[in-house]
């Protein structure tokens, strides 16, 4: 499972509508879906919010890679379920937060697996973050895919030296993924290192105003992606407060009499 | 023995093959340079020897058993496995305790792990720093280290990927020895490479893949001594085969030379020395 943690995040370059739309425009509607999944709390309204990111991350041609990242996270969904059982007692109620995590996930991947890094370091640029936090969230997206890399690299190193990842007990467990994490530790600081004297030698100065030579430019397309997105969270709320789950239960009752 | 059956591979379930088609015996005792250019499939052909990848179509056989049918642990008793640049993968505060890993590992007692990691460290030239830190040593000393924390089980078959890379001529030079030695304890050695120059001083055999496919498997001399199917792999001859053709090509010679001190030799004599 450890081996392919990494493919959760990896972008891919694939020429779909998703893909083109401006990440500015798709950073708005995963706002309002996340603020949407926040405020919504009954299972059948996650669930229609589900369906509807979900579509999208087929049109985006990334369903395939959200699925494979959601068998990864099964035991971490499943931990989730077990212990809001264990608090709130009742399987329903339990389900909800689930819901959400997988939601975020979702949505999550709705912008991540469908922009390409550059973008996303220009578009918070032109949010008017400074230089210093743009770049090194734009960096870190950037390393994802080599640390991930690097991560499978010292994963099988170890595999080949006998270590047994998934034998003994909890803490035993744990304690195996020592001659792991140390590695990427040190890998991490010296490539930290590493970039920062590359973005030296290249002339990369926060305090100078920089002018770009590709410019994000907005489109009527990601404007109407926007508000259609809208449109739908919109309904989704409004129809929340006339339907739930609840009503709907009753309303089959209803008919069976 | 490993035996490798109309192998294919592929990393991603629709992808292309990244392994076409290979069928490959390895004898005990022998020495082998997997050698092609980058992107060949050199690393992926390798990690099915001790089971990270298992085959898409195909059958390795490790002794008789089928990799697939055993956990990368047990095969890698048997298949140690050197990734290129392995000083990467140390973790431990001492020198003594990055060899002992293994060890632990699989299982072995204390008094085996105290005899052996001694023996390893000594025969390393490592001895002295069994209480430093791995991270304090320098390149050729921490590649060393890997290569000792790997030979320290005594695997009956050893894969290097890249050993050279990174590495001075003195360290070249005791890699050489330290080739030599595991060739005459009889274990078969399989190293990737694109060091024709190493290659060249150990002539073993060669097995040369480009793009997924074995394209040729014979002595090293023989491949050496062929540009043509070299270049299609990325390779180029080493500098004592350039030598050799151009004094064939000038009808100076018949043959070839296995050695340095060989060319010299005829080469002083075809200018007449009368000391020879
Ligand atoms: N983990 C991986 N996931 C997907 N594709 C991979 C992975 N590792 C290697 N590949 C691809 O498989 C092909 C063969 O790679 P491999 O590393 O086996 O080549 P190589 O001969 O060892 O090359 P090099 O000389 O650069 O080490 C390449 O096209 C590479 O991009
Ligand atoms: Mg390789």
């Amino acid at each position: 499972m450890m081996r392919n943690i990494h493919e959760l995040f990896k972008y891919e370059s694939l020429n779909t509508p998703l893909h083109h739309i401006d990440p500015r425009s798709k950073l708005a509607t995963i706002f309002i879906y996340l603020v949407l999944t926040i405020i919504l709390s009954d299972i059948m309204h996650l669930l229609i919010i589900l369906i509807i990111i979900l579509s999208q991350l087929a049109i985006g041609r990334a369903l395939r890679k959200f699925a494979k990242g959601l068998l990864t996270l099964t035991p971490f969904l499943v931990l989730i379920l077990i212990l809001n059982y264990l608090s709130l007692g009742s399987v329903s109620a339990s389900l909800v937060p689930v819901f959400r995590f997988l939601l975020f996930l979702a949505i999550m991947d709705l912008f991540f697996l469908t922009t390409d890094p550059d973008d996303f370091a220009l578009t918070l640029e032109s949010l008017r973050l400074p230089l210093t936090v743009s770049l090194s969230f734009s960096l870190a997206l950037r390393f994802i895919p080599t640390m991930a890399e690097q991560v499978n690299e010292i994963v099988e190193a170890q595999l080949s030296r006998g270590l047994k990842l998934d034998q003994g007990n909890f803490f035993a467990r744990i304690r195996k993924y020592v001659p792991i994490l140390i590695p990427i530790i040190i890998l991490s600081i010296k490539r930290s290192i590493e970039v920062a004297e590359s973005l030296e030698i290249r002339g990369v100065d926060p305090n100078i105003k920089r002018i770009h030579y590709v410019a994000l430019k907005l489109s009527m397309r990601d404007i109407v992606y926007f508000l259609v997105n809208l449109g739908l969270v919109i309904v989704v709320y409004l129809a929340s407060s006339y339907i739930s789950s609840e009503s709907l239960i009753a309303l089959l009752h209803f008919s069976k009499i | 023995m490993i035996v490798v059956e109309n192998l294919y591979f592929t990393y991603a379930p629709q992808g292309d093959y990244v392994l076409k088609n290979i069928n490959l015996e390895i004898g005990e005792g022998e020495l082998i340079a997997i050698m092609g250019d980058n992107g060949a499939g050199k690393t992926t052909l390798v990690k099915h020897f001790n089971g990270l990848l298992k085959p898409t179509l195909g059958r390795v056989y490790v002794d008789d058993v089928d990799t697939r049918d055993v956990p990368i642990s047990e095969l890698s008793r048997k298949v140690g496995m050197i990734f290129q640049y392995p000083e990467k993968m140390f973790f431990s505060e001492r020198v003594w305790d990055e060899v002992a890993f293994a060890l632990r590992n699989f299982g072995y007692d204390e008094a085996s792990i105290n005899r052996l990691v001694q023996k390893i460290l000594n025969i390393f030239w490592l001895w002295k720093y069994r209480d430093s830190s791995p991270f304090i040593l320098s390149g050729g000393e921490q590649r060393r280290l890997a290569i000792a924390s790997v030979l320290v089980w005594n695997p009956k078959y050893v894969v290097m990927d890249e050993p050279t890379a990174g590495q001075d001529a003195v360290q070249r030079e005791i890699l050489l020895q330290i080739i030599n030695m595991m060739v005459s304890q009889g274990k078969t050695v399989i190293l990737v490479t694109h060091d024709v120059e190493f290659v060249a001083e150990i002539r073993p055999r060669v097995i040369l893949m480009s793009n997924g496919e074995v394209v040729y498997d014979g002595e090293a001399t023989r491949l050496f001594r062929n540009p043509g199917i070299l270049e299609s792999a990325g390779l180029t001859q080493p500098i004592l085969f350039k030598l050799e053709s151009r004094l064939r090509d000038q009808g100076l010679i018949e043959g070839g030379f296995n050695t340095i001190d060989e060319a010299a030799k005829k080469i002083i004599s075809l200018l007449g020395d009368e000391r020879l």
